[in-house]
């Protein structure tokens, strides 16, 4: 197996989503981007919300608006087992598979032939999930599969990013082609939750604007917070800057 | 306990990981002992591919940062790339030699003490997913037959964290080595959490959380998700306190 070159499909994603035309809103955009990058026909994000579970955040058409409102209403389908199971879950004949019957049966009424389900995710944070479809039957193949799982951590990094909005600008710079996957980066996020008495989403959106602001790479802060040259503190002060991280 | 006692011992516990609540983190990690306790060795380190074909750290004999930051640089550019990419056993018996090859590797080897390296491809019929790497502070290679164990130890692993006995597909490998990469992570987050928690080392904090794992009988990918979603770590710190 060759290294496949992950910074090129990443690339072409946030061009592809400053492309898009903007009238519509950004969510959209990001499946819009998805379909114009990967080799698919429509592509839906659902994000996972407190209660009710899974949320749909957008879809590239009015058919895979369908399709990811059909599985958070039927509670069932491979978007949802890849969340919960934490991990794609690539289906190359929908029709043929038995483990969806009730989806399956809709979504093959639509014109859907293969569907893969890229958890939105990193580590314990659960962020959604991204959904893709192929109008024929397929097998998603080990480039498509790599390009896949790229797009989903682009796409994981931006959707966190909405969290401190404001904090990060909507310019969509090579800032956001870094792989967010290097061990310290997830052992500085565990320290914050110890360090800030938060969730571990709210202790990466923090690592994260931390080194936006700053223009620096993710895993040079981390390396950083893992040294302990870097801590963050919780903020007495509502009103001040809550990102107070010091030096020691 | 004589070797072929505990040769025994480590595949029966290796097939009993197939069966029981499968824990692929747990797996991993006693792929990477029982190597330690069977095989003339001072370190090892189980990689595995992602989706993209790079090598992840898996599972070490140590979590020092040392060995783990070794064994990176040796994903990007070393002996167990290329077992892992051929599929073939890769031995190495004087790293000092033809450091041409692999110059950074072999020079950050070195100073570590290690002289000496055999890379085994993990793999399963004709799906590669990674490759185990034996540490030697000798020079000279790995007599014939723990070459030949630490690969059946490595083939049953395989078969372990795939899952799947039968894999009709690449997709299959596919999912299961981003599901076996993401919970991997999740250690990672784990770590920090009682890291920090705990003014420890990482090192330290993995050996508490797989030490809790096991006396509470719970996967360690289960309770490393507990801890980073706010479980109450005392217990993991303190082992032993009421």
């Amino acid at each position: 197996m060759n290294s496949i070159d992950p910074v090129g499909v990443r690339a072409r994603f946030l061009a592809a989503i400053s492309a898009v035309s903007s009238d519509r809103g950004r969510p959209r955009q990001l499946c819009e981007a998805c379909v114009q990058v990967l080799a698919v026909a429509r592509a839906g994000i659902a994000v996972q919300v407190a209660g009710p579970g899974l949320e749909k955040l957008c879809a590239s058409d009015a058919v895979a608006q369908k399709l990811e409102w059909m599985q958070i209403t039927v509670g069932e389908g491979p978007g949802v087992d890849a969340v919960v199971g934490g991990g794609p879950v690539l289906v190359a004949d929908l029709a043929a598979d038995s483990r969806w019957p009730v989806f399956a049966a809709e979504a093959t009424a639509l014109g859907v032939g293969a569907m893969y389900a890229l958890p939105l995710q990193i580590g314990a944070i659960r962020v959604g999930v991204l959904d893709l479809y192929r109008d024929q039957a397929s097998t998603l193949d080990s480039q498509d599969f790599a390009d896949a799982v790229a797009v989903a951590e682009v796409v994981t990094a931006l959707l966190l990013s909405k969290d401190q909005a404001g904090r990060i600008d909507e310019s969509l710079g090579v800032w956001w082609e870094q792989p967010s996957t290097t061990r310290e980066v997830h052992q500085a996020t565990g320290m914050i939750v110890a360090q800030l008495g938060v969730s571990a989403r709210e202790a990466y959106v923090r690592l994260q604007a931390y080194a936006y602001a700053h223009g620096r790479l993710l895993h040079d802060v981390a390396h950083d917070v893992v040294d302990r040259r870097l801590r963050f503190h919780p903020d007495p002060d509502p009103d001040t800057d809550p990102l107070t991280p010091t030096t020691c | 306990m004589d070797r072929y006692e505990h040769l025994a011992r480590a595949f029966v516990g290796l097939a009993d990981t197939l069966v029981a609540d499968y824990d692929v983190i747990e797996l991993a990690q006693q792929l990477v002992d029982n190597s330690m306790a069977l095989l003339p060795i001072a370190a090892a380190g189980i990689l595995l591919g992602d989706a993209r074909g790079e090598l992840h750290v898996f599972a070490s004999s140590s979590e020092h940062t040392r060995l783990l930051e070794l064994l990176q640089i040796e994903a990007n550019v070393g002996p167990c790339l290329q077992a892992y990419r051929t599929g073939q056993i890769v031995l190495v018996d004087d790293l000092s030699v033809n450091q041409h090859r692999w110059p950074a590797f072999a020079q950050r080897a070195g100073e570590y003490g290690f002289r000496a390296l055999t890379a085994l491809p993990l793999r399963l019929r004709e799906e590669r997913i990674g490759a185990l790497n034996l540490f030697r502070a000798e020079t000279g290679s790995l007599p014939d037959t723990d070459v030949a164990i630490g690969q059946a130890l490595a083939d049953v692993a395989s078969i372990g964290i795939l899952h799947q006995r039968i894999l009709t597909r690449s997709e299959l490998v596919n999912q299961q080595l981003q599901t076996a990469l993401n919970t991997r992570l999740i250690i990672e987050q784990a770590k920090g959490v009682l890291a920090e928690r705990g003014a420890i080392d990482m090192d330290q904090a993995f050996t508490r959380l797989r030490t809790h794992a096991r006396s509470t009988n719970q996967r360690l990918a289960d309770l490393a998700r507990a801890v980073v979603d706010g479980a109450d770590t005392a217990a993991v710190l303190n082992p032993g306190s009421p």
